[in-house]
């Protein structure tokens, strides 16, 4: 719709005996009658058309046919939309569950598989893993209850949720009030949480080699 | 949208969907002649206007199986007719048929010999005015005048809002006024006809 067609700012008033004539005039043009020979001609005309419809189609519409009261045209392409859009988030979410975290994911499926997998990780691989600086880069440490939560509990995530970010009590015992101020902020606490695991890890390897698991 | 009070047309439309096949006939006497002048005046050829009966009334015949009255029967075939009319307008244009105030004249219901003369000019000249307006201002002005129907209808048909169905409607009036100067004073002095059968009718 054009804005003009709502703009009436400058059209001049029209009286009511002008708007009377006009749709007059209009009505005796509606009402001008038309010769039988063009009735017979078109509704000649029409039967030839409804018969090669009949023939074209058997019987239904014409392919050109446009139907008044179908849906409108963004209905069809709705479902294919939201069904690729259901895909894509089910894509993003199979992606955020299988995205290496690098500071425990590796090392639970080296402790797990024992023998080297095709995909497993090496130590000396390119994306080298250095657990301080990607905690840093992760903001929220929270990854492990997250991945932990909807999955099936195997043995990965226990590992994962077993250890609490309670930092070795040594280390505590050492440490200088300031210190262990610092040691409560969440970044410090994420930091122990990872040396933790990487501690229980290393036991668990060293549990597995003398055979006690 | 539901029709008010109930149209004997729509009750004709579904006799046919049910099978009634002389009930498309019937549609089609009503209809074809009052659709023909109103596709003469939207694309300015008679033969264009023939055809364009021809297939309203075919896409009439094919909505059989999935007619659902939610309209007048006049505003669903109206509709049709002004979509495939604008389709048409969109094609190289053809040559205009109606310059000629004599076609008018027999296109005319018999005025009083006395008037013919002034008759037939101010209806040629109509033509004329109704011709050079827009083509949305036509059919709103048509629709409205002609076939009775409401803001709200021929919005349906034009898929416009009633408000500027509206705005068009006096648009158009507008510039018929303007250029066809006292045609009311014309009309009123020249013919006595008035009503048209439609208005008889009721």
């Amino acid at each position: 719709m054009s804005e003009r067609d709502d703009d009436t700012k400058n059209v001049p008033p029209v009286s009511e005996e002008d708007a009377r004539a006009i749709d007059a005039g209009v009505r005796e043009l509606r009402d001008a009658p038309v010769g039988a020979e063009r009735m017979a001609r078109m509704r000649a005309g029409l039967d030839a058309r409804i018969a090669a419809a009949a023939a074209e189609g058997e019987g239904g519409a014409p392919a050109s046919v446009t139907p008044i009261s179908s849906h409108p045209r963004w209905q069809r392409w709705a479902v294919p939309a939201a069904a690729a859009l259901a895909a894509a988030v089910l894509l993003a979410l199979l992606l955020s569950q299988g995205e290496p975290e690098p500071g425990d994911r590796g090392p639970i499926e080296v402790a797990d598989d024992g023998a080297p997998a095709p995909v497993q990780p090496t130590p000396e691989s390119p994306p080298e893993v250095v657990p301080e600086t990607q905690v840093a880069d992760a903001p929220a440490p929270a990854p492990a209850p997250d991945v932990a939560d909807p999955p099936v509990p195997g043995p990965e995530t226990q590992v994962a949720d077993a250890p609490a970010p309670t930092p070795p009590a040594g280390a505590l015992d050492a440490a200088s009030d300031e210190e262990l101020a610092v040691a409560f902020e969440y970044d410090r606490l994420a930091d122990y949480d990872v040396i933790a695991q990487l501690e229980l890890l290393e036991l668990l390897d060293v549990l597995e080699a003398e055979g006690s698991i | 949208m539901e029709p008010q009070p109930r149209d004997p047309d729509v009750d004709r439309m579904l006799a046919f969907c049910a099978g009634d096949a002389d009930a498309f006939d019937q549609l089609f006497e009503r209809w074809a002649g009052p659709l023909l002048r109103y596709l003469e005046r939207m694309v300015g050829d008679e033969a264009t206007a023939e055809e364009l009966v021809q297939e309203s009334f075919l896409r009439v015949h094919g909505a059989r199986d999935r007619y659902e009255p939610r309209a007048r029967f006049s505003t669903f075939l109206y509709r049709i007719a002004t979509n495939l009319a604008l389709n048409e307008l969109k094609r190289p244009r053809r040559v205009r048929g109606h310059d000629d105030a004599d076609d008018l004249a027999l296109a005319s219901p018999a005025p009083a010999p006395d008037s013919l003369t002034d008759d037939r000019r101010a209806h040629a000249e109509l033509v004329r005015a109704l011709d050079d307006l827009p083509e949305r201002q036509r059919v709103a002005l048509w629709m409205s005048a002609a076939e009775g129907c409401s803001h709200r209808e021929v919005a349906e048909v034009l898929g416009a809002s009633e408000k500027s169905v509206k705005a068009l409607v006096h648009r158009a009036r507008a510039s018929l006024v303007d250029r066809l100067g006292g045609f009311g004073q014309r009309k009123a002095r020249g013919t006595s006809k008035g009503a048209s059968p439609r208005e008889m009718d009721a």
